[in-house]
């Protein structure tokens, strides 16, 4: 049997697995406690576009699910499973994916979904003035270069077959294909379509959505919230609330609301888990996340290019403290580039152990010797700087204590804070004239950011290859080793779950021992819901996890 | 005949008896006391801080005393990296009130200079400075400092230069009334017949009268610009950790946990922070009303 | 009166000119725009300098605010880089809370200072009046955001006498009284900040201006004629003092502009101030424009009218 054939064998079965799971579930009645009510729900920030093809944030994402429905969607294991298609099939090249939407499908409107409205949403990725950003997620798709060209007037390797049915076929096999159209909500083509494309960020679409989602977007008030209301025709069944508001405010200012009865759940700030632990009426749910926090090197810099100073740093750094001390417990230290609790990480990778006198060890050997409070070789003082983007504020006090426990092995650390714009002008520079150029030795030394899988480690990629620095993409630290890049490429196009397992797990423990990238702390993330909110179960897909079986008392 | 003796002096007179008035303002002297301490504990900070405001508390074995209540070794507690908070508010002490006074400093430098040339020169001059002035206080102050903070690099001397910059503006008003006022008086004409230069008619006869007004506004300037920086702090724009400052320290106070429980680390600021404006208050009251005794009292 | 109105209409144009020329230049100078707020991993480099390249960000700063004057001539504010939205839309939503929570301070400050500034100028170096000077001096001495989560700490957590946040109970769905008396009970505690932060100073204002008109002669005169100690008050020393508070009007705008952006962050009320702030840490400038120009026209008229009604009260006052 050839890989291939095998390949598209497991794919038949669990294509056929998840069909027999979506002809069950379809067309089903939930069963909820109490049908009816209102919750109060917040966020931290607003959003800022409704659409959900224009550079969506997270805050974007959460009213966006609610109001629309993807062809697949995630499950908890991050698998996928059918939302608006019941069944999808790989053909024998692992090319082309045919998705087949459940019958009865409508939109909030009333019209039906069709294969057509599947195809205007992804074809609008590829259109040359589309303003979104998301065009490099579909940019395999066969045609899709010449239509975002201007030279066709179709995605050839789209393909509406029926009113039911549509295809979708890329230049060459693409493993995150099924992850990418599994973050894609689909867009009514009577709705979307009569607006230019161009215009789309400003049109009143941006604001009032209309989707297939369980909830149907009512208004949105701006600086105070979103309002959504059940929708009936939904396929899984109508949302066991009637009513769902979303509140935008301070992260304070929410717990605050939280605390006082005013809000049915909100997101908790580590230091307000006390507080809603403490309130009887409230209980903490713990989320696992796939994020994490890292220490950012600038391998152009001469002291960083030498692994033993990154090893040094991250044995010296004391990450078990900032899990205990600035997380509470809540998040684990991690190490290396992949969150612990997704596939891509290695089970076996080495752990980064806390130990100053190895480290001081290490710089002797490096030939930074002791010179007063700091270390210094050939003149040069062993002196980084170490740029902290403002808005996340464990990561910020996590500044300290790097400063502090490097400078117990001898190396100086000056922090600069700064918000974000101005780290991403530092990390993706430009030149006077307001061109992107490369990066130099100057343009920083050490940073604090986080990274993460949002849907397949795929998304590392641009991250890892050499020909992806900047102005070219997002590997501003330098990283240049063949063989991650090789394997990166390579599990680009891998389609064997397996196989790709082994690769990312590989690209794990090189990007350990190079330490490029110096991993701190995984950390979760904390919810408070009050006594009226029954059925909220966050987890690793985002808050609004099971969002259409939330009833209140 | 020499300038002195045409020219009345400014010295005598009315400074022991505005001193005399002052005294009697018990208030004034008491803040006048508390902040001649404050600056004192802040000038002596090295001396009299226990800890190394940026080293972390570590315990017998390694582990690092987050937020970790008053006890002897640190008399009120750690902050919620594990550094000392009295440490931190002496030094911070100093951090604030430099920031305080030099950024009033500088308002009322620029204030007075912009305003005794626009009032001297008159006209044209006057005209455009006058202008100039309307349009910087026609942005709410900080409006414009928030626009101004998010893009410079938030240290103490560009917070300085940035309240200090966009404060000028009263003294500006104050310095140009008087001197607008005093430019037709008798002895600045005399002056500038016996051929005394514009500059020298400037400083020594027009700002030593207006000096009274302009003391008080800096007076209240430093109190004005105390607060403006724990403002900044709590949008995250002021002084930037780790160095410590009255307002980036009270800026801890918004989380409610902090608020409720563990007070050891907003509650020395935050009466830092009260005393020191509080008394900088009602020294500046007593100096208006010392220096300016219209209204009866 | 009309000639001297037109004059200072047109230095208004001349200043709002400068100020929105000085205030782009702030904006756009910022390092980092819009388009770089976020790094994601789904949109390539060449997708961010295309984004920007539709907004005109990577245009240098004259040629951006030419582009930006032209439109604003036409009427058109633009729109929001981060949103889309219109800005005039947008910005015009948010200045109906800011007017609703500094009109309620302000007017709550004129009449507690007024009250507070006569009856301790009527009784000075009384209980009442160390008690009124000691609460007016600590309101201002305190940063205002303290006193803002101390008061959601205590009325609202613990006490729970009032909401911690927001315009109105979103949930409840009130109309007529019942939205208007819910609106009422969540403007309290925001504007009680802006209070205690603001009213020391007019009410020390009041006191003596009223005090310097209490020894004037005229009132000793209407004393000696049997007049009431109270008629005295209202009807001369009040009256009379009216002409600082009325030049604090001027300044009073300003400052309540400034407090609004700590008040409206700390209880997510829905204002310019907030906006501002939100707009800027965006660098959604636009919208930053729009706020700074409106403020500043808001000034403006604030102290034209100060100056107006200080030629209506004060009979001696012209202008040529």
């Amino acid at each position: 049997m050839t890989r291939r054939t095998f390949t598209r064998s497991l794919l038949l079965v669990a294509v056929a697995a998840t069909a027999a799971f979506g002809a069950a579930q379809g067309g089903v009645q939930r069963t909820c406690e109490v049908v009816g009510g209102t919750a109060t729900i917040a966020q931290w920030s607003e959003p800022g576009n409704l659409n959900p093809l224009i550079f969506p944030t997270t805050y974007d994402e959460n009213i966006q699910e609610l109001v629309f429905a993807r062809l697949i969607r995630p499950t908890e294991t991050l698998t996928f499973e059918p939302d608006m298609a019941e069944s999808w099939e790989v053909s024998e090249d692992a090319r082309t994916l045919t998705f087949t939407l459940r019958e009865g499908l409508t939109w909030h409107d009333g019209e039906p979904v069709t294969a057509r409205d599947v195809a205007f949403t992804f074809t609008a990725m590829a259109h040359p003035q589309y303003p979104g950003g998301r065009y490099a997620e579909i940019s395999t798709l066969e045609g899709a270069e010449a239509y975002h060209a201007g030279e066709a007037d179709a995605v050839s390797g789209i393909q509406v077959i029926d009113d039911r049915t549509v295809s979708f076929t890329t230049t060459e096999p693409f493993a995150p294909f099924l992850p990418v159209i599994g973050g894609i909500f689909i867009l009514p083509e009577h709705v979307y379509g009569a607006v230019d494309v161009a215009r789309w960020q400003e049109d009143v679409t941006n604001r009032e959505p209309l989707g297939s989602g369980p909830f149907v977007f009512q208004q949105w008030r701006p600086g105070e919230f979103v309002e959504v209301t059940a929708f009936d025709g939904y396929w899984e069944g109508r949302p066991c609330l009637d009513r769902l508001i979303v509140r935008f405010g301070d992260q304070n200012t929410m717990l605050a609301a939280l605390l006082s009865g005013e809000l049915d759940a909100a997101p908790v700030p580590v230091d307000g888990a006390a507080s809603v632990e403490s309130n009887p009426d409230l209980q903490l749910h713990v989320v696992d996340a796939l994020s994490f926090q890292y220490i950012g090197t600038n391998l152009r810099n001469p002291i960083l290019a030498d692994p033993a100073v990154r090893q040094a740093i991250a044995l010296a750094v004391n990450r078990d403290a900032m899990v205990s001390g600035l997380l509470q417990g809540y998040g684990s230290t991690l190490d290396t580039i992949f969150p612990t609790n997704h596939w891509s990480y290695p089970p076996d990778v080495t752990p980064i152990e806390y130990d100053p006198e190895a480290a001081r060890a290490l710089l002797d050997q490096a030939g930074w010797a002791q010179s007063g409070q700091y270390r210094a070789k050939d003149g040069r003082e062993l002196a980084l700087r170490l740029f902290v983007p403002t808005g996340n504020q464990v990561r910020e006090r996590t500044a300290p204590i790097i400063q502090a426990n490097l400078r117990q092995v001898g190396i100086r650390v000056d922090i600069e804070s700064m918000d974000f714009p101005t780290l991403v002008t530092h990390l993706m520079p430009q030149d006077a004239q307001g061109t992107p150029r490369a990066v130099s030795v100057d343009d920083f030394d050490l940073f604090l950011l986080g990274f993460g899988i949002e849907r397949d480690p795929n998304e590392y990629l641009s991250y890892l290859i050499p020909s992806d620095m900047p102005p070219n993409g997002f590997n501003f630290i330098g990283v240049d080793i063949p063989e991650v890049a090789d394997l990166m490429l390579e599990g680009r196009v891998t389609l064997d779950q397996d196989a790709r397992v082994a690769i990312y797990q590989e690209v794990g423990r090189l990007m350990r021992e190079s330490l490029a990238w110096i991993p701190l702390y995984q950390a979760q993330e904390l919810y408070g819901v009050g006594p009226r909110l029954q059925g909220f179960s966050p987890d690793v897909r985002g808050v609004n996890a099971n969002v259409a079986n939330w009833s209140v008392r | 005949m020499t300038t002195a003796a045409a020219v009345p002096s400014v010295t005598a007179g009315p400074g022991p008896r505005a001193w005399r008035r002052f005294r009697r303002h018990r208030l004034a002297v008491t803040g006048a006391a508390v902040l001649a301490l404050m600056a004192l504990a802040a000038v002596l900070a090295p001396w009299l801080a226990p800890h190394d405001p940026y080293d972390l508390a570590v315990g017998p074995s390694g582990e690092i005393a987050f937020a970790a209540p008053p006890s002897l070794a640190f008399p009120l507690g750690t902050d919620s990296v594990g550094r000392d908070v009295l440490s931190r508010l002496l030094y911070g002490g100093r951090v604030s009130l430099t920031i305080g006074l030099v950024a009033a400093l500088v308002a009322i430098s620029v204030g007075s200079l912009l305003g005794v040339v626009a009032g001297y020169y008159g006209r044209g001059v006057d005209r455009v400075v006058s202008r100039f002035a309307d349009a910087v206080s026609t942005f709410p102050a900080l409006f414009l400092i928030l626009t101004v903070s998010s893009f410079v690099a938030p240290s103490i001397v560009n917070v300085i230069v940035i309240i200090g910059f966009l404060s000028w503006m009263p003294s500006f008003r104050l310095m140009r009334a008087e001197v607008l006022k005093l430019r037709e008086t008798d002895f600045v004409e005399a002056a500038t017949a016996v051929g005394a230069g514009d500059v020298r008619v400037m400083s020594r006869h027009l700002v030593p009268n207006a000096l009274g007004p302009i003391v008080v506004q800096a007076t209240l300037g430093v109190a004005e610009a105390v607060l403006t920086e724990s403002a900044l702090s709590f949008l995250g724009l002021g002084v930037q950790p780790p160095i410590a400052s009255w307002g980036n320290m009270l800026a801890d106070a918004r989380s409610i946990t902090v608020l409720q429980s563990q007070p050891w680390l907003w509650l020395p600021p935050g009466v830092a922070i009260f005393l020191a404006v509080l008394s900088i208050n009602f020294l500046g009251d007593g100096l208006r009303d010392a220096l300016n005794p219209r209204a009866g009292r | 009166m009309l000639p001297f109105v037109l004059n200072r209409v047109a230095q208004g144009a001349v200043i709002l000119v400068l100020v929105s020329f000085v205030a782009f230049g702030i904006s756009v100078a910022a390092p980092g725009n819009a388009m770089q707020t976020f790094i994601d991993p789904n949109v390539p480099p060449e997708q961010l300098r295309a984004a920007e390249a539709r907004l005109g960000l990577d245009q240098p700063f004259y040629v951006q605010y030419v582009r930006w004057v032209g439109e604003v001539a036409r009427g058109n504010l633009g729109y929001s880089f981060r949103t889309g939205r219109p800005v005039a839309a947008f910005v015009g939503s948010r200045i109906g809370p800011t007017f609703l929570l500094m009109g309620t301070a302000f007017a709550v400050t004129l009449v507690l200072a007024l009250w507070l500034g006569t009856a301790t100028a009527a009784r000075p170096y009384s209980a009442l009046d160390y008690g009124v000077t000691g609460a007016a001096f600590a309101g201002i001495s305190v940063p205002s955001f303290f006193t803002a989560m101390a008061l959601i700490y205590v009325f609202a957590l613990r006490l729970g006498w009032f909401p911690t946040s927001g315009l109105e109970d979103y949930a409840a769905g009130h109309t007529g009284i019942a939205l208007f008396l819910d609106r009422l009970r969540h403007l309290v505690l925001p504007v009680t900040v802006l209070v205690l932060t603001g009213a020391a100073e007019l009410v020390r204002h009041v006191r003596s201006a009223v005090l310097e008109e209490l020894g004037q002669d005229y009132v000793r005169t209407a004393r000696s004629k049997g007049v009431s100690e109270r008629a005295v008050l209202r009807r001369h020393a009040l009256r009379n003092s009216l002409l600082p508070v009325i030049t604090l009007v001027g300044v009073a705008l300003p400052r309540l502009l400034a407090g609004s952006v700590i008040t409206e962050t700390v209880f997510a009320w829905p204002g310019m101030g907030r906006l501002l702030v939100e707009s800027v840490f965006a660098r959604d400038y636009p919208v930053a424009m729009a706020i700074n120009m409106l403020a500043a026209v808001l000034v403006l008229a604030g102290s034209l009218l100060a100056d107006v009604l200080y030629a209506a009260v004060d009979p001696r006052v012209r202008y040529s």
